[in-house]
């Protein structure tokens, strides 16, 4: 089922979502939501639970076919999910459906690992670079209520970077 | 050579940069820092431009009155102040967004100001839908200060029903 994308100022985007822990049968159809809702956007790489109002940790991330990416992981349901390393960092202009008419530069980690379950309760272990981990931890952030708007590295895309005099 | 800032803001339409840029090059001046933005319906510019020696800011008021005349642009320009040195300290990214009203800025900047800390530039934009109001600003901390602290000076003041953020700036250059 498609489901409404809440917009900010709503609190749901604000807040911490919970653990799953153990993915019941209505984990598994917010899921399905996820997915659904996620692909019903033409250019949309990624969607977090909390965006449809749903306060769990479960986010789709989806960047096959994507031009920025090299080799996607290909569609990733991604349960609880953990960073347990991260690496590099690179400041990139982002959107987000909860902010519809915005964008803002935000600087993530170039290089992640991240550790998570599935939909059987499996724990998984993931690597990826650039554009896909930019996706990933744009959604976990999501989880943790924190939004693009959050995570300002700059006012201006610095063609000219200051220099300090 | 010494430098003259002035500012130019008016009704926005195609020809105010190029028209401006003309008076300054035949008075002999040299662009060199500047900024301009649309603001609504009006374009707002800044520069600081080089100019010989001998010519003054009344001189260059002369140059470009035909040009405000013209364009409808109120124009003014005035002595530059010497840069300062920004060498050692440190700076941030604030960020504030959420229900308009008024008094965020002032909230913002008065609390900056409180703890000597400088605004090195600001954006804002009332932008969404439903409309947010969304405010950056790049500051330069005060010695004794990292943005740890300065969240915490932030989070005093009433700043209610607004999300703040505050990121360090990094060295690296784009």
């Amino acid at each position: 089922m498609i489901r409404e994308v809440l917009r900010y100022p709503d609190r749901r985007l604000k807040t911490v979502a919970r653990p799953v822990r153990n993915p019941s049968a209505a984990c598994h159809r917010l899921a399905h939501d996820l997915e659904e809702t996620a692909r019903s956007f033409p250019r949309t790489v990624g969607i977090a639970a909390p965006q449809v109002g749903e306060l769990w940790r479960v986010a789709f991330i989806d960047c096959t076919n994507h031009p920025k990416v090299e080799a996607p992981l290909g569609p990733l349901m991604l349960v609880d999910p953990v960073l347990i390393a991260s690496a590099g960092d690179e400041v990139g202009r982002e959107g987000c459906l909860s902010l519809p008419d915005i964008t803002a530069n935000v600087r993530r980690a170039t290089e992640i690992r991240v550790r998570f379950l599935d939909l059987g309760g499996r724990e998984h272990e993931i690597a990826t670079s650039g554009f896909e981990a930019r996706v990933i931890l744009h959604e976990m952030d999501h989880l943790d209520g924190v939004l693009i708007l959050d995570r300002v590295a700059s006012l201006a895309l610095d063609v000219f970077p200051r220099k300090r005099r | 050579m010494h430098e003259i800032t002035v500012t130019a803001v008016g009704r926005d339409r195609p020809g105010i940069v190029s028209a401006l840029t003309r008076a300054l090059l035949d008075l002999g001046g040299n662009v060199e820092d500047c900024r301009a933005a649309l603001l609504s319906g009006s374009f707002a510019m800044v520069l600081a431009v080089a100019v010989p020696d001998g010519v003054s800011p009344a001189d260059l008021d002369a140059a470009v009155a035909p040009v405000a005349a013209d364009l409808g642009l109120a124009i003014s320009a005035s002595p530059a102040a010497a840069p300062t040195s920004h060498e050692g300290r440190d700076r941030c990214m604030i960020s504030v967004y959420g229900q308009d009203r008024p008094g965020i800025v002032h909230s913002v900047a008065s609390a900056l100001a409180a703890n000597d800390v400088n605004i090195l530039d600001l954006s804002s934009s009332l932008v969404g839908d439903p409309p947010i109001y969304v405010l950056g600003v790049e500051a330069e901390l005060p010695a004794n200060m990292d943005a740890d602290a300065l969240r915490a000076a932030l989070s005093q003041e009433n700043l209610t029903g607004l999300e703040v953020s505050v990121e360090p700036e990094s060295e690296r250059i784009l």
